[in-house]
């Protein structure tokens, strides 16, 4: 996999800048985004995605990759259940439903996955996201704080499930915004502080 | 409801009993007996429906029209530039002028032409509201899945916009009957609902004219509850 090269990356909201001349390499395998909040994480992760343009600089490798992510927010279709909101992203939810409940059920949301997403707790709808995510077909995986409102005894499951998932087959880029140092050892790769 | 309905046929009572001329003001009793011996009638039943199917025709032509010219305002500055100050001053002319003018066009069908142009404005104003509270941020998450257009439209747009349509649809549907009528006591049209309230209104007929309205009344408040209980099962469905 042809790796994402930003050179020199600036960007800036209101006249205030956000990101001054940012230049890094994502290779195949996970990286993880490390800094403080308002550092412009999620800002640079979006640039990567496609979703904002930057002021200045240039990026390279990302083109024709398909592109999956969990957002910040959840960002689910709160009147849709939670298998529901999985199978939005597959082009045929019949082929792919099967893959969608395997993911709920490791995902600790078997009793959950035809409740509404308005029903489940900030901490179940992370993981229908995340199922969302790793459902679909992609190249780069940006997963913006993925495991931000999980308990400690959910979360190497989940942590467990990213990388069966993301990385076993070694050929995908994994761009991960963590504050958790521990997460970052847990996904291994490279690390990049902001 | 029982209790308030009977309140305000005693109110009726005593004012039809206090004016003292059935010519003035029928008393329920006398507008009840008429609407019985009117129903007895196959033109009563004719009527209803002649004034039904031009009515709710002319309903479903705006609530079509509506929601395409909305789309269509949605996805297009061009579109909107033209549609939305048209749509705007035909809300504004009232119904008369239009009447006035149409019924040498639409002699036959214009409670179908008045019940379109009065209603297909609610429907496409909150069509295009409805489109516009659309969530950014969940079409910017169907963008990168890469989600079809047909599939946002069902899951987003259609979830977004129902309740907008549906409070649209349910004024609407009033608003329908009430100016359909009128444009056919206007229109003189035989065979209808305001073709037989005209000729009750001519011949002096007040008795005939309140058991015609109350037939009016009953229709609507049918209409609008089969309309709101197709509706909420829709809306209830998995």
């Amino acid at each position: 996999m042809t790796p994402i090269v930003l050179e020199n990356i600036s960007k800036a909201y209101g006249g205030v800048g956000v990101l001054e001349r940012i230049s890094l390499t994502l290779p195949s395998g996970p990286t993880c985004l490390m800094g403080p909040s308002g550092i412009g994480k999620t800002t640079l992760a979006y640039i990567v995605a496609g979703l904002t343009a930057p002021d200045s600089g240039t990026m390279t490798g990302r083109e024709n990759k398909k592109i999956s992510l969990v957002f910040q927010e959840d960002r689910l279709l709160e009147w849709e259940s939670a298998l529901s909101n999985v199978l939005f992203v597959t082009p045929n939810a019949k082929k792919y439903a099967e893959k969608a409940k395997s993911l709920l059920t490791q995902a600790g949301l078997a009793n959950s996955m035809h409740k509404k997403a308005a029903e489940l707790s900030g901490g179940m709808k992370r993981r229908v996201a995340l199922c969302r995510a790793l459902i679909a077909n992609y190249d780069l995986l940006i997963l913006d704080e993925p495991f931000k409102g999980l308990d400690e005894e959910t979360k190497p499951g989940i942590i467990q499930m990213v990388q069966q998932h993301a990385l076993s087959t070694g050929d995908k880029i994994l761009l991960c915004i963590t504050h958790d140092p521990g997460e970052a050892d847990a996904l291994g790769g490279q690390r990049i502080h902001l | 409801m029982v209790p308030v309905a009977l309140f305000w046929l005693l109110v009726w009572e005593g004012i039809a009993a206090a004016v003292g001329a059935g010519i003035i003001i029928a008393s329920p009793r006398a507008a009840f007996a008429r609407l019985f011996a009117l129903a007895q009638t196959g033109n009563f039943w004719l009527s209803i429906g002649g004034s039904m199917h031009r009515i709710m025709l002319g309903f479903f032509l705006a609530l079509a029209i509506g929601i395409i010219l909305a789309v269509g305002c949605v996805a297009s500055k061009l579109i909107y530039r033209l549609i939305h100050p048209a749509v705007n001053v035909i809300n504004a002319i009232p119904l008369a002028s239009f009447v006035v003018v149409a019924i040498f066009y639409f002699r036959h069908s214009l409670a179908t032409f008045v019940a379109f142009i009065m209603v297909m404005p609610i429907i496409f104003h909150n069509t295009y509201k409805g489109i516009r509270a659309t969530d950014p941020a969940l079409l910017e998450m169907a963008r990168v899945f890469r989600v079809s257009h047909g599939k946002r439209t069902r899951y987003i747009y259609v979830k977004t916009v129902a309740p907008f349509l549906l409070s649209a649809a349910s004024v609407g549907i009033g608003i329908a009957w009430k100016s359909g009528i009128s444009a056919e006591m206007i229109g003189i049209a035989r065979g209808t609902i305001g073709g037989g309230l005209h000729a009750a209104r001519m011949n002096l007929l007040t008795a005939d004219v309140f058991a015609w309205t109350i037939a009016i009344v009953a229709l609507s408040y049918a209409i609008d509850k089969l309309f709101a209980l197709i509706f909420v099962r829709e809306r209830e469905r998995p």
